[in-house]
């Protein structure tokens, strides 16, 4: 199986690997070229889970989203302590490799998930803390530098030193010097070889421009080796040094709607690194938005998004969103959604994450648009009247919660309680008739039994 | 009458195996055939289109959940069971009689058929043979399963088994007679259900096989277009399980087919394959491919040479694909292109339509990242339920081609030796023994 190929076209032309196509300040085009990836910016890029985009599998991945770059956290891949981790060690080579990601998207490696759930401890000058899937534990910053050459991400991304509490007055300069510590020795040890070649992004931290201005300076001189930023607090996109402006900017900023994004296009932030698509899907919302607005409809304010939960739903044929071209909306109805939402079955979810994926990218696309055009500034208007500020509330439960998401969440509370109580042994057959019995009792008795009068046997009185 | 067309092409000339083409209303599929559940209208995670990248054209829904979830109303509304979940291929349902026998204690099996006080509010409700019918009719199911007076094999009341079979008897005639109504959709007014519905008798009689028999010969009567053998899978012993099947299916006619419910373990399939059956369902491979939390059995996937449980640590380090000889979109290598379809009469997948995204293309998915995202991230459980599917389609695929071409004798010899990876000493003494008794010894 040869999947070497894949990430080792370096660009033949340098200055082709990412282009400014505007204005270097304010709302800002761009393309970027990576491998066999082309971006047109401003656009977005997915967060993944152990290296996949939740609820889409490779395939729907591939041929049904336009997803062209994903976000991967090296702490979901270490929950076993060296020699032993399996992605450090596989003798096929890339991170590409273990994860069988389609040449269509480009991997994107950082430290932490964005956000980052809160660690126990805290970071040191040579470690970050993390959350794997076995608990908490250091990631020794020399295992982060060394592995990228391995590991072979089409971009990586310097570690920030980010507390997990409000910096005070004296962990600000702590943090831009192991910042700028952490960058340096990746910069230095990661080298290019004749069949790959890094792009480091450089992460710029959750501070005012002031605290950090002197490492900001310094990226300056650094500018050759760097092939972006990584902003975990996008308005500093406005106060950049001029060299800086070529450089493409990723937000790592977790904007959490579409006004927020488009505040940030606003800023010149070129890359998002999106979660409320997921965090939607999860809801059950299907995102219903248009960028600036739908030709034709009325003048009241719309929500960016349809809760699927809603029983209303159930026997509607039509699509997740009017006029939208995705694999769900062309094959399936809103009623299927709903349907599977209530059962609880997978697909619902499968369903909803193509269809928001879809909204976003074609969001992007209105998005690069209008700023072609010179009215991005009214269309913000616009959009901005026509739609809420907030994503729909969450309504209905998401899906049973794993490793990280559940942790993510917080709290000491059963997040998945038992919705069923245990049936008699009586006339309880075995084999596979007891699975088959499991699966029917794991989607509540009592929902059963307050479905019964649903028509599924008659009443008799 | 009937809306399928039945016509056997091989049989095995030393085992009862039989190959058949099987015409349905939604298309053509093949026998022997696996039938995976899709028991709320999907499959753990899968896509109608990458159910049909399995190889599947005829999956299973269950009447007790479709009839709770959406419910009879939105069926009718939106036109059956086909439109809800865009599945442009057949659907098989069962009764909905066996869960609700065994889901609520209070339950009772009467003549009009199964009594329960709703747990809701305690009123006394009722599925009878008709009503059951009528909302298989409802959810528009190519084969639809009779109600059935179902009690566990293992029982030991000789009297209340015959009870129930008789019974079982009496209830096919009130669904043959709810099932001969005229239906309203029907093209041609006046034509019933039965033209664009099969249903299927179930065979019932516990491990009597004096009792099968009887009830074989009664239902046969029927004239049902296809025949099912029930009651099984419920715990007894494999050497009465293949007593079983035998007893019944050297009674059933040749020319229809004959659905073993319940059955898909991958050794169970070729053994009953050899004993005549034609269709099998069964959850296990789906199931097994998924968390389950009490009996920690998930992660498991089926190769040629057993199942493996890639939770285990051995495979953190296999960059191998799951099973190297399968062919599906998961072990594929990446990229490349979608498999062929399993057999010459199947219809092409929808997406193979105009306009239409989706490749099948290979995904080249190892174990070491399965054994990654298995129990952790959901992507593990749709990759391996697809795999776990396709696997089992097509070792059917290959045990059809084994009867076609004669040869299903060393079919079975080998399958059996790769399972086993040759330790002859575990081979079951069950599935040598019913294998023996139509000519193949697995030992010779
Ligand atoms: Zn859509
Ligand atoms: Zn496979």
């Amino acid at each position: 199986m040869d999947l070497n190929s894949v990430n080792s076209e370096a660009p033949k032309d340098p200055d082709m690997y990412f282009r400014l196509l505007s204005s270097s300040s304010g709302p800002r085009l761009g393309r970027l070229a990576l491998n066999k990836v082309t971006i047109d910016t401003p656009s977005f890029i997915a967060p993944a889970s152990r290296g996949a985009v939740p609820h889409l599998s490779h395939d729907n991945l591939r041929d049904h989203t336009d997803i062209k770059g994903i976000y991967v956290a090296l702490e979901d891949f270490v929950e076993k302590y060296p020699p032993n981790v399996p992605i450090y060690n596989q003798a096929a080579g890339s991170l590409r490799n273990f994860t069988s990601t389609p040449s269509e998207s480009l991997l994107i490696l950082s430290g932490r998930r964005v956000p980052p759930v809160t660690t126990a401890a805290s970071n040191t000058d040579h470690s970050l803390a993390i959350l794997t899937s076995v608990g908490f534990r250091m990631l020794p910053i020399d295992d982060y530098v060394s592995v990228v050459s391995r590991l072979r991400p089409d971009i990586v991304l310097g570690l920030p030193d980010i507390p997990s509490n409000t910096p005070g007055k004296h962990r600000g300069p702590k943090m831009v010097f192991r910042t700028d510590l952490w960058l340096q020795q990746l910069l230095n040890k990661t080298i290019a070889t004749a069949d790959y070649t890094p792009h480091i992004f450089a992460p710029l931290l959750p501070l005012d421009f002031e605290q950090q201005s002197y490492y900001i300076e310094t990226l300056t001189d650094k500018i050759d080796k760097l092939s972006g930023l990584a902003l975990y607090d996008s308005a500093l996109a406005t106060e950049l040094p001029e060299e800086l402006e070529k450089l493409p900017r990723m937000s790592v900023d977790d904007a959490e709607s579409p006004h927020k994004v488009l505040q940030q296009v606003r800023w010149g932030i070129d890359l998002f690194n999106l979660g409320f698509i997921t965090t939607a899907t999860d809801a059950g919302i299907a995102l219903d938005f248009e960028f600036p607005r739908p030709t034709a409809a009325g003048e009241e304010i719309r929500p960016l998004g349809v809760d699927l939960w809603g029983k209303e739903h159930a026997t509607d044929l039509g699509p997740l969103g009017q006029g939208c071209n995705c694999y769900a909306c062309r094959r399936h109805h809103k009623a299927y959604v709903q349907h599977l939402l209530v059962a609880k079955e997978m697909t619902a979810w499968v369903l909803l994450q193509i269809h928001n994926t879809k909204v976003i990218d074609q969001f992007f696309a209105a998005v690069r648009g209008s700023i072609e055009r010179g009215s991005f500034e009214e269309d913000v208007a616009i959009f901005g009247k026509f739609y809420e500020s907030e994503m729909p509330e969450r309504k209905g439960q998401g899906p049973r919660l794993r490793g990280y998401q559940f942790k993510s969440q917080g709290g000491t509370g059963k997040k998945n309680p038992k919705s069923f109580t245990k049936l008699g042994a009586a006339g309880v057959p075995a084999g596979d008739m007891r699975e088959e019995l499991d699966e029917a009792v794991e989607s509540g008795v009592k929902e059963v039994a307050n479905g019964l009068e649903g028509g599924f046997a008659e009443r008799l009185s | 009458p009937s809306a399928l067309k039945f016509e056997l092409t091989a049989r095995c000339s030393t085992t009862r195996a039989r190959a058949s083409i099987l015409q349905l209303p939604h298309g053509t599929v093949q026998t022997p055939l696996f039938m995976p559940v899709a028991t709320q209208g999907s499959l753990k995670g899968l896509t109608p289109e990458q159910l049909e990248a399995t190889g599947c054209r005829l999956c299973l829904n269950n009447t007790y959940h479709l009839g709770l979830r959406p419910g009879q109303e939105v069926l009718d509304t939106i036109k059956g069971a086909h439109a809800l979940q865009s599945w442009p291929h057949n659907i098989l349902t069962d009764s909905g009689g066996f869960q609700m026998v065994s889901l609520l204690d209070l339950a009772t099996v009467t003549e009009r058929g199964v009594e329960f006080l709703s747990p809701h509010d305690g009123t006394p409700m009722l599925l009878t043979p008709e009503h059951s019918i009528a909302l298989q009719h409802s959810i528009g199911s190519d084969i639809i399963m009779q109600l059935d007076d179902v009690i566990a094999t293992t029982s030991a009341d000789t009297e209340r088994m015959r009870e129930a079979m008789l019974r079982s008897v009496r209830w096919l005639d009130r669904c043959i007679e709810e099932h001969s109504k005229p239906d309203p959709m029907a093209a041609v007014e006046g034509q019933t259900y039965a033209s664009r519905q099969n249903l299927f008798c179930i065979i019932q009689g516990g491990l009597d096989l004096e009792m099968r028999r009887e009830c074989c010969e009664e239902m046969v009567k029927r004239g049902t277009p296809g025949i099912a053998i029930g009651g099984l899978s419920g715990g007894e012993e494999k050497e009465s399980y293949c007593k079983v099947v035998k007893a019944c299916t050297e009674m059933l006619p040749e020319g229809k087919p004959r659905y073993v419910m319940g059955v898909g373990y991958p050794e169970d399939l070729i053994v009953s394959v050899a004993l005549g059956a034609d269709m099998f369902d069964c959850v296990w491979g789906t199931r097994t491919a998924i968390r389950h939390p009490q009996k920690a059995r998930f992660g498991n996937a089926i190769t040629s040479s057993g199942v493996l449980n890639l939770r285990s640590s051995t495979y953190a380090t296999d960059f191998t694909p799951i099973d190297p000889h399968c062919q599906c979109p998961v072990c594929r290598p990446l990229d490349s292109p979608a498999p062929p379809l399993l057999n010459s009469s199947i219809c092409p997948p929808s997406y193979a339509s105009e306009g239409e995204t989706y490749t099948a293309k290979g995904m080249g998915i190892t174990k070491a990242y399965i054994h990654h995202l298995v129990a952790k991230e959901t992507v593990g459980a749709h990759l391996l339920t697809m795999h776990n599917v396709a696997w089992l389609l097509a070792l059917m695929a290959r045990a059809r081609e084994a009867v076609v071409g004669d040869r299903f004798p060393a079919f079975v010899k080998e399958f059996f030796e790769e399972w086993y990876q040759g330790d002859r000493g575990r081979y079951p003494g069950w599935a040598v023994e019913a294998l023996r008794g139509v000519g193949v010894d697995l030992l010779e």
